[in-house]
């Protein structure tokens, strides 16, 4: 680690604390903490308030409800509304295809960053501009590819779990790989040469060296790519929508929920997004120590 | 530098491909010695690859049969890219590469291409069928003739031949054959207790759950009568019906059986020789014609120069505010000593992490002007989605709210990636933190970010969702010559024109305004790359 | 060296055949799956669907409570989420006498149509639809949906709900319910009914200068304009979405938003908005929570409104909208409907099911029951509106109105006409708000 005696521009021991030199220092990162935090959760906590408002509407809401109420989390939780499954699906849909899309992704962004080959420049080009397209027919292409695929591979095909998550690994070369590259890239390449040097062969060098140096990059590519898919609702709607309500996705299930303008069911669904992404902030809560973490230096330095 | 990957060529790395047992060894020493033996790692590679060859080959029966070229074709091409990586010890790239690759390209690539495809078709809501699908909707249209017999009707089987047993609304009772329709006697119908009929002559009745397979048999049963056809209705009742179409297999010709007038199959639909045609058409290859239409119609022309700069706009901006509030919390938030940053920047998250469909509909309800609780805190009556200057703020301040925690999160991820060694030799020469963030952070930041800017602007150019759920593209631009709102942007603004003008969805179109629209972003990203290949070369 | 690699490839190959051998055996079995095979057969090959296949199949008489993607039943409907339990209902005795499996998916209301068009050609579509009958033009000439005889049950219909579903000379759906919109009145606030839409008005006002209410019309304008919520006032004055051939059709030539009486049906809505008589800001929850609190003496909303009417416990009649400017407004007509797809798997157990089961007194009172919509059924429609008042008054309100043009130019008319309402009640000229609507309703139709 760092020696004390070096100057250390990120946390410089204060013996003392003065006002002005802590405000310098911390305060004004505390000040601007609470102003983004107030415009980021005003409308969490208007969306709060609406799921323990027995109210069903969102116009006449006012921000302190009259009366409070947990009806409209029990109804979901215990009700008629599959909504258990959902969530469960959700977690091991996204889950399990935001892992294996990081995987790939990390090995794509590890041959991009490291290896000389032809097609590289077209290749990372193209992951990203394919992904420009205009999703206008996304809806019907997917459609239409999960009824052929259901023909051939039924348990892969339309109306599957399994097959959703095939589809969403379509996305695992993206943006996300080159934000992995960015990084891989600042990894100094004299670290795998000289295991190579030492007899190391790439995928050593790639699983014992780079990925434990890239472990913050990984935390962060599986939250978004997390994030992303648990807020997906077009494709999930191709593939699950005319399936059985048990296999819905979150997204699905709740958007389902507004689809019919005259029974318009507010609270509940504002409870039940807050609960969709109660997952998201543990499992931040829990990366963050990688994302955050020094590691990058640490390691380095071993 | 050497241009080629240090692995390359490297005799004794390349071979322990095959011995992937030293993945534990905190020495890793490849050892031709040890391939002797199957490892875990390579028996799970061979697991899966057979697995993947196996389920190819008992697929293609399936896809031959189902003439399905494309899955085939795919199918095909990630069988022989998996093999070609994994089975050869050179291709040292493609083992990284193909896994991502092969899933791209099934749920990626074949999707843009179907657009690509549709683009130069004439696919609308009137011409989606296939061309014997449209010929069977056609010719399948029967009509009752008026004035005639409803029949009572039980099924009648023989040993897989078919015919209906009926009775007229005088208690007559008829077996109807395709040779016509006979007059029973009691005597050849055979009832049970209960005085159902349950068999005529050798032919037993059936019951419906028997018909599940054999719909299309009744269906086509016609009894001939001088009237017209006797077809069943439902499963207990019959009447006479005639056919509306006729159609000609070898003239191609479509027939009206009432008015004889003759249809001709011309661009994807049947046309009389005045003109009338009759739908559903069917789906035709035409050529770039939807791209002449993009540039040659009135209606797109109208509005379009305002939309377009608008698009830029909201685009550039969404970009900028995004990335501006995000690396500026990450930077705040990115203090070793901070009290509280965990929990600070799990709540921050907290946007991102809730459905976006959910939060920007209740954006627009906290905008709205009289019922929304902004105006209501601020005790004032500001137009914020009615104004057209404001709702372009009101869109671009929500959009920001959106796409924050994204930007923060990868900035607060990027900035571990720079070695505090960097800075520190920064200070130690002198440079203020100020001079040392311009210098040596920001640069590096921008390597790791640039392409995801990028992509962002990208992603915003046609961020159909936001600005349809927030405020549907309003408000109205007064006097245009389409409908179109102050903030459409060319993605929700064509789109309408798509699927709302004129007979309802085309999809061709759609796909060519899409093609046309891409072409535009991923130039301009092209562009842009330009300058971060030149980043790039700096490291 | 090459012996290893012959001995790796010949490894290789096996455990492929392996693999291809395991699963085209399921391969196999699903082939079969339509014909009559052991139950094990179908729950091995649909792993996928897991708990929720309940169904053996071939002939048990089972019925699939939950339905799991197409064609794991013999009769497959699409249904929105209030109609979804009241066929189920039905469809289960269906399936019970009959011996077959029947699955109801509740699908969004608009969803039903717009999937249909994908998924029917694509086979995986259902074979009964519910739907409206302005789909008709879309779904027709997409091909989708199949003529009905409906000679056996017509007379029991209401004719005008029966026509609804004819288009171009053949009937496509079996009506099960007719919508409108209609005047409600709160009976405390506003014991009287008006004479005339400016008594109303007049009223309401004064309603509001006392203080008693806030909103003095409850229309619903969902924050832009609601062309469909402010048709009768239009035709009020004489104006007119489309022009009616001599046989009745609907002539997308003629479009008369921007008719003498169009034009001044938008200076109507000028001076309503002016007078704060209504509110762009009028959402259905508005329009809902102000009538229901009190806040609004009259509301102009249809059917699927009451529930939360009766829920607040207001007292309300439903009635006829009086006559504006001494013209008679007359609501568009909405009718809901059975239709069954031409792409059918089982065209004849979809005909049977409509026609034999969902068009009985009946079923269409129990489909009222859970919708609230007055069914298309006469003895069933007469039956319910004997006791229930609100029936009678929507059927009331509805008997001079137009239905639904079910054309597909329709389409192109919604957005110009909403954004000309915007428009207005943000102080544009509403003459010229009105025309521009028709010249770009004219310019769509015209590129279509």
């Amino acid at each position: 680690m760092t020696t004390t005696s070096e100057p250390r521009p990120v946390a410089p021991p204060v013996p003392r604390r003065s006002f002005g030199k802590w405000f310098r220092d911390k305060g004004w990162r505390h000040l601007v903490g609470w102003v983004a935090l107030a415009f980021a959760l005003f409308p969490v906590i208007w969306i709060i308030s609406a799921s323990l408002n027995p109210l069903q509407t969102l116009t006449s809401q006012t921000l302190i409800p009259d009366e409070f109420t947990l009806e409209n989390y029990r109804e979901l939780l215990f009700g008629d509304v599959p909504y258990t499954n959902w969530y469960i699906n959700t977690l091991l849909i996204a889950g399990g295809a935001s892992i294996l899309m990081t995987f790939m992704s990390a090995l794509a962004a590890y041959a991009f960053s490291r290896m000389r080959f032809r097609g590289r420049r077209v290749g990372l080009m193209s992951v990203l501009l394919i992904q420009m397209f205009p999703q206008v027919l996304a809806f019907v292409a997917i459609f239409l590819l999960m009824v052929q695929i259901k023909g051939v591979f039924p348990s892969i095909g339309l109306g599957t779990r399994l097959g959703l998550s095939l589809v969403y690994l379509g996305g695992a070369l993206g943006v996300n790989t080159w934000l992995m590259k960015g990084f891989f890239d600042t990894v100094p390449k004299d670290l795998d040469e000289s295991a190579m040097v030492d007899g190391a062969s790439h995928h050593q060098v790639f699983f014992r060296i780079i990925l434990p140096l890239v472990a913050p990059i990984l935390a962060v590519v599986f939250l978004l790519s997390f994030i992303f898919l648990i807020n997906d609702f077009v494709l999930a709607d191709a593939v699950l929508g005319q399936g059985s309500p048990e296999d819905y996705t979150l997204s699905v299930g709740l958007f389902r929920f507004l689809n019919d303008q005259f029974n318009q069911r507010w609270g509940m669904f504002a409870a039940g997004s807050l609960m969709a992404g109660v997952p998201v902030v543990i499992l931040f809560l829990f990366l963050q120590k990688y994302i955050v973490s020094g590691l990058t230096q640490g390691a380095v330095k071993g | 530098m050497s241009d080629r990957n240090p692995a390359d060529g490297d005799d004794a790395s390349t071979d322990s491909v095959s011995t992937a047992e030293g993945r534990g060894d905190q020495t890793p020493r490849p050892s031709r010695a040890s391939a002797g033996m199957p490892t875990w790692g390579l028996v799970l590679k061979l697991l899966v690859l057979a697995a993947v060859n196996g389920a190819f080959l008992a697929g293609l029966p399936t896809m031959l049969e189902n003439q399905w070229w494309t899955g085939l074709a795919v199918a095909a091409m990630a069988v022989i890219l998996l093999d070609w990586a994994y089975l050869t010890k050179k291709n040292i790239p493609a083992k990284y590469l193909v896994p991502g690759t092969i899933f791209a390209l099934a749920f990626q690539v074949v999707p843009v291409v179907y657009s690509g495809y549709i683009s130069l078709t004439n696919s609308s809501i009137s011409h989606r069928l296939s061309e014997q699908q449209a010929i069977d909707n056609l010719t399948s249209r029967v009509s009752n003739v008026p004035g005639t017999t409803l029949y009572q009707l039980a099924i009648l089987d023989d040993d897989g031949e078919l015919a209906f047993y009926l009775i007229d609304d005088t208690d007559e009772d008829f077996l109807g054959t395709t040779e016509g329709l006979e007059p029973l006697t009691d005597d050849r119908v055979e009832t049970d207790a209960d005085g159902d009929v349950i068999a005529v002559d050798d032919f037993v009745v059936l019951g419906l759950g028997d018909l599940a397979d054999r719909q299309d048999e009744v269906l086509a049963l016609e009894v001939p009568t001088d009237d017209g056809a006797i077809r069943a209705t439902t499963f207990s009742s019959a009447a006479v019906y005639e056919s509306l179409y006729s159609y000609d297999e070898a003239t191609g010709l479509l027939t009206n059986n009432d008015t004889g007038v003759v249809y001709e199959p011309i661009e994807g639909q049947f046309t009389a020789a005045d003109g009338s045609t009759l739908d559903p058409g069917w789906q035709i290859f035409i050529g770039f014609d939807n791209y002449v239409r993009v540039f040659t119609n009135d209606a797109i022309r109208g509005p379009f120069l305002q939309v377009l700069i608008w698009n830029y706009v909201f685009a550039i901006g969404s970009v900028a505010l995004t990335f501006g509030v995000g690396l500026a919390l990450a930077i705040a938030l990115n203090h070793p000593g901070m009290r509280g940053q965990k929990i600070y920047r799990a709540l921050l998250v907290i946007p991102y992490a809730l459905p976006s469909f959910m939060t920007a509909l209740v954006w627009a309800g906290m905008l709205n002007q009289e019922f929304g609780v902004i105006n209501k805190l601020l005790g004032a009556d500001i137009p914020w989605l009615r104004d057209p200057t404001l709702a372009k703020v009101s869109v671009l301040m929500v959009n920001t709210w959106l796409g924050f925690p994204y930007m923060f999160l990868v900035c607060t991820g990027a900035l571990q990636a720079i070695p505090d060694e960097m800075k520190e030799a920064s200070y130690v020469d002198g440079a203020s933190p100020r001079q040392t963030f311009r210098r040596i952070v920001m640069p590096m930041l921008m390597i790791a970010v640039a392409p995801l800017l990028i992509a962002s602007f990208a992603f915003n150019f046609n961020n159909f969702n936001v600005i349809y759920l927030l405020n549907q593209g309003g408000p109205p631009i007064e006097g245009a010559a389409t409908p179109a709102g102050h903030t459409d942007i060319l993605i929700s603004y064509t789109y309408r024109l798509a699927f709302e003008s004129g007979s309802g969805a085309q999809w061709g179109f759609a796909s060519a305004i899409a093609v046309l629209i891409f072409l535009m972003v991923a130039s301009v990203s092209a562009i842009s790359f330009r300058r971060t290949r030149a980043l790039e070369e700096i490291v | 060296m090459r012996s290893k690699r012959i001995a790796w490839f010949a490894l290789f190959m096996a455990l492929a055949m392996v693999v291809a051998a395991c699963s085209s055996d399921s391969g196999d079995t699903t082939t079969t799956e339509g014909d009559t095979t052991t139950t094990v057969a179908a729950e091995t090959t649909t792993t996928e669907a897991m708990e929720t296949t309940t169904t053996a199949a071939g002939g048990d008489t089972t019925t699939t409570t939950v339905p799991v993607v197409r064609a794991d039943a013999d009769l497959v409907i699409w249904a929105d989420d209030t109609r979804t339990p009241v066929i189920q209902v039905f469809a289960d005795r269906f399936a019970e006498e009959n011996g077959i499996t029947v699955a109801v998916q509740e699908l969004g209301f608009q969803d039903i149509r717009d999937r249909l068009v994908t998924a029917g050609p694509a086979g995986e579509g259902p074979d009964i639809i519910i739907g409206a009958h302005d789909w008709l033009g879309q779904l027709v000439s997409a091909g989708v949906v199949a003529p009905l005889d409906l000679s056996s049950v017509e007379g029991n219909f209401s004719e005008a709900a029966v026509q609804a579903f004819n288009y171009e000379g053949a009937i496509y759906g079996l009506p099960y319910a007719v919508e409108n919109i209609a005047l409600v009145r709160n009976t405390d606030l506003a014991p009287d009914s008006p004479a005339t839409f400016e008594d109303l008005v007049d009223n309401a006002l004064a309603l509001q200068a006392d203080g008693t209410i806030t909103l003095p019309l409850a229309l619903q304008e969902n924050g832009n304009g609601d062309p469909f919520h402010n048709y009768p006032i239009v035709t009020a004055f004489g104006g007119y979405v489309f022009g009616t051939n001599a046989d009745g059709s609907y002539n997308p030539e003629d479009i008369g938003i921007d008719s003498d009486g169009g034009l001044a049906a938008a200076e109507y809505f000028g001076e309503l908005s002016d007078q704060g008589v209504i509110s762009i800001d009028t959402l259905y929850d508005v329009m809902i929570e102000s009538f229901s609190t009190g806040q609004s003496p009259y509301a102009i909303t249809g059917p699927w409104a009451l529930n939360a009417f009766d829920e607040a416990g207001v007292n309300y009649v439903v009635e006829p909208i009086p006559s504006v400017n001494g013209g008679d407004p007359r609501p568009f007509i909405g009718v809901q409907g059975f239709m069954v797809s031409s792409f059918a798997e089982n065209p004849l157990f979809a005909s049977t099911f409509v026609l034999d089961f969902m068009a009985t007194e009946e079923a269409q009172a129990a489909l009222f029951e859970a919708g609230g919509r007055p069914p298309a059924h006469t003895a069933a429609f007469d039956a319910v509106a004997a006791d229930n008042p609100n029936v009678k008054g929507f059927g009331e309100a509805g008997q001079n109105g137009y239905p639904m043009p079910a054309i597909p130019e329709m389409g192109s008319v919604w957005q110009a006409w909403t954004d000309a309402y915007a428009l207005i009640f943000t102080g544009t000229d509403p003459a010229q708000a009105f025309t521009d609507a028709a010249d770009q309703i004219r310019t769509l139709i015209a590129e279509g």
